[in-house]
C-alpha cells in the first residue's frame, strides 16, 4: 500500500517538474506508463492543468494614475538628487583646492612671514596671525564662492522640477 | 573528424537566434545598469513603463493586499533610482527588481513586527485582491469561467505568500526555477518543494470543476 502511496507521490513530483521541463527522459516513460494506468494521477493531472491555466487568467494591472505618479515622484528625487550633487560641487572643488594650497605652501608661507616679520620688527605674535590669515583666505574664499552660488544653484533646480514633474 | 563538420543549418540558425538573443539582452541589461548608475529619469520612466504590471502582480500575490502592493510599488522604484549604481547589469533586471520589491515587503513587515511573509496574509490580505480577468463568451463558458474566478480567488486567498510567491514568478513571470532562487534567496530545492506544495494546495479547488 505505501508502495502505491509512492508511485502517486512521485507521479505528481515528475508532472511538476514537467511542467517545469526539468524531467529526464527516461522519467518521462516512467511518468507516461504511470499515468496509462492509473486514472487518479490522469485527474490529478487534469486538475494541475486547470489549475496553471486558471492561475494565468489572473489579470493585475497597475492603474495609470499609479504608474504616472510613481513616474512623478521618481523623477522628482532624482532631479533633487542630482541637485544636491550640484550645490556640493563648489563646496569639494573649493575644499580640494584649499587643502591642496595650504599643504604646498605652508613653509614657504611661515618662513617668509618669519622673515618679514623680523625684518619689520614686528611682533611674533601679529605676524603669525596675518600668517593665519593668508592661511586660511583661498578656504573662506572657496566657502564664500559656496553660499553665493548655493541660492542660484537651488532656483535653477526648482524651476527644473518644476518643469519635468508638469 | 565528423565533430569538425559544420552543425545542420537548422541547427546553426537557431543556434545564432539563440545566441543573438542573449547578446541583446546582455548589452541591454548593460544599457540599463550604465542609465541607472547616471540615475537617467528617462530610463527610469521607460523602466516602470515596461515592468508596471509585473512588478504590481508580483507584489499582489507577494502581500495578497492591493493597496500595500501600490505602495511598495511607488518605493521600489524610488530604491532602485537610489540603489541604481548597485546593479552590475550582470543579471537579468527583472530578477533585480524583484529581490528588491520582496525586500520592501521584508522590511515592511519587520517594521510592523510581523514575525514572516505569511503573517502578512493574515493581517492584510483580502479577498479581492486577485482580479480575474472577465472574457465571457458564451453563457457556458460565463458559468465555467466564473466558477474558475472564484476558484482561483479562493485558493490563492488559502495558499501562503511563500507558495504564492513561487507560482506566480514561475508561471506568470516565466522565471527559472535558478531565477527565482536568486529573487528569493532560497536554495533550488526549497524552490521546487514550494512549488510542488503550492501547486498541490491549488489542484484541489479544481476538482469540482474537472468532474
Amino acid at each position: 500500500m505505501r508502495g502505491v502511496r509512492n508511485h502517486h507521490e512521485r507521479a505528481f513530483e515528475l508532472l511538476c517538474a514537467a511542467f517545469d521541463g526539468s524531467i529526464t527522459e527516461q522519467e518521462k516513460v516512467w511518468l507516461a506508463e504511470h499515468l496509462a494506468n492509473c486514472a487518479e494521477c490522469r485527474r490529478q493531472k487534469e486538475q494541475t492543468q486547470a489549475a496553471i491555466a486558471a492561475l494565468k487568467t489572473v489579470s493585475i494591472s497597475a492603474a495609470s494614475d499609479l504608474v504616472q505618479s510613481t513616474q512623478r515622484r521618481v523623477r522628482t528625487l532624482c532631479l533633487q538628487t542630482e541637485a544636491r550633487q550640484r550645490r556640493m560641487r563648489p563646496i569639494w572643488m573649493s575644499s580640494i583646492f584649499a587643502s591642496a594650497w595650504m599643504a604646498c605652501t605652508t613653509p614657504y608661507l611661515w618662513q617668509s612671514f618669519d622673515l618679514t616679520g623680523h625684518w619689520l620688527h614686528i611682533p611674533d605674535l601679529l605676524w603669525q596671525m596675518a600668517f593665519l590669515v593668508a592661511w586660511f583666505t583661498p578656504a573662506l574664499t572657496g566657502a564664500a564662492v559656496a553660499v553665493w552660488l548655493r541660492p542660484q544653484l537651488t532656483r535653477a533646480v526648482s524651476s527644473q522640477i518644476m518643469r519635468a514633474t508638469a | 573528424m565528423r565533430l569538425l563538420l559544420p552543425r545542420p543549418r537548422i541547427n546553426s540558425q537557431m543556434y545564432l537566434a539563440v545566441s543573438s538573443a542573449v547578446e541583446w539582452t546582455l548589452r541591454e541589461n548593460v544599457e540599463i545598469a550604465r542609465g541607472l548608475r547616471r540615475r537617467d529619469p528617462e530610463l527610469l520612466d521607460r523602466l516602470i513603463e515596461r515592468f508596471q504590471h509585473r512588478l504590481l502582480r508580483y507584489l499582489v500575490f507577494l502581500t495578497g493586499n492591493r493597496d500595500l502592493a501600490e505602495d511598495i510599488f511607488q518605493e521600489t522604484w524610488i530604491r532602485v533610482m537610489e540603489r541604481g549604481r548597485q546593479y552590475n547589469g550582470k543579471a537579468k533586471f527583472d530578477t533585480w527588481l524583484f529581490a528588491i520589491a520582496r525586500h520592501l515587503v521584508i522590511d515592511w513587515s519587520r517594521k510592523k513586527t510581523t514575525a514572516s511573509l505569511e503573517a502578512l496574509q493574515e493581517q492584510f490580505g483580502n479577498e479581492h485582491a486577485f482580479d480575474v480577468a472577465s472574457t465571457e463568451p458564451s453563457p457556458f463558458d460565463a458559468i465555467t469561467s466564473r466558477e474558475n474566478r472564484e476558484n482561483v480567488q479562493t485558493a490563492l486567498s488559502r495558499l501562503d505568500s511563500l507558495h504564492r510567491e513561487v507560482l506566480v514568478l514561475r508561471f506568470h513571470e516565466e522565471l527559472s526555477l535558478e531565477e527565482i532562487a536568486t529573487v528569493t534567496g532560497a536554495p533550488l530545492s526549497t524552490v521546487k518543494s514550494r512549488l510542488y506544495r503550492g501547486l498541490a494546495a491549488l489542484k484541489p479547488s479544481f476538482a469540482e470543476v474537472q468532474q
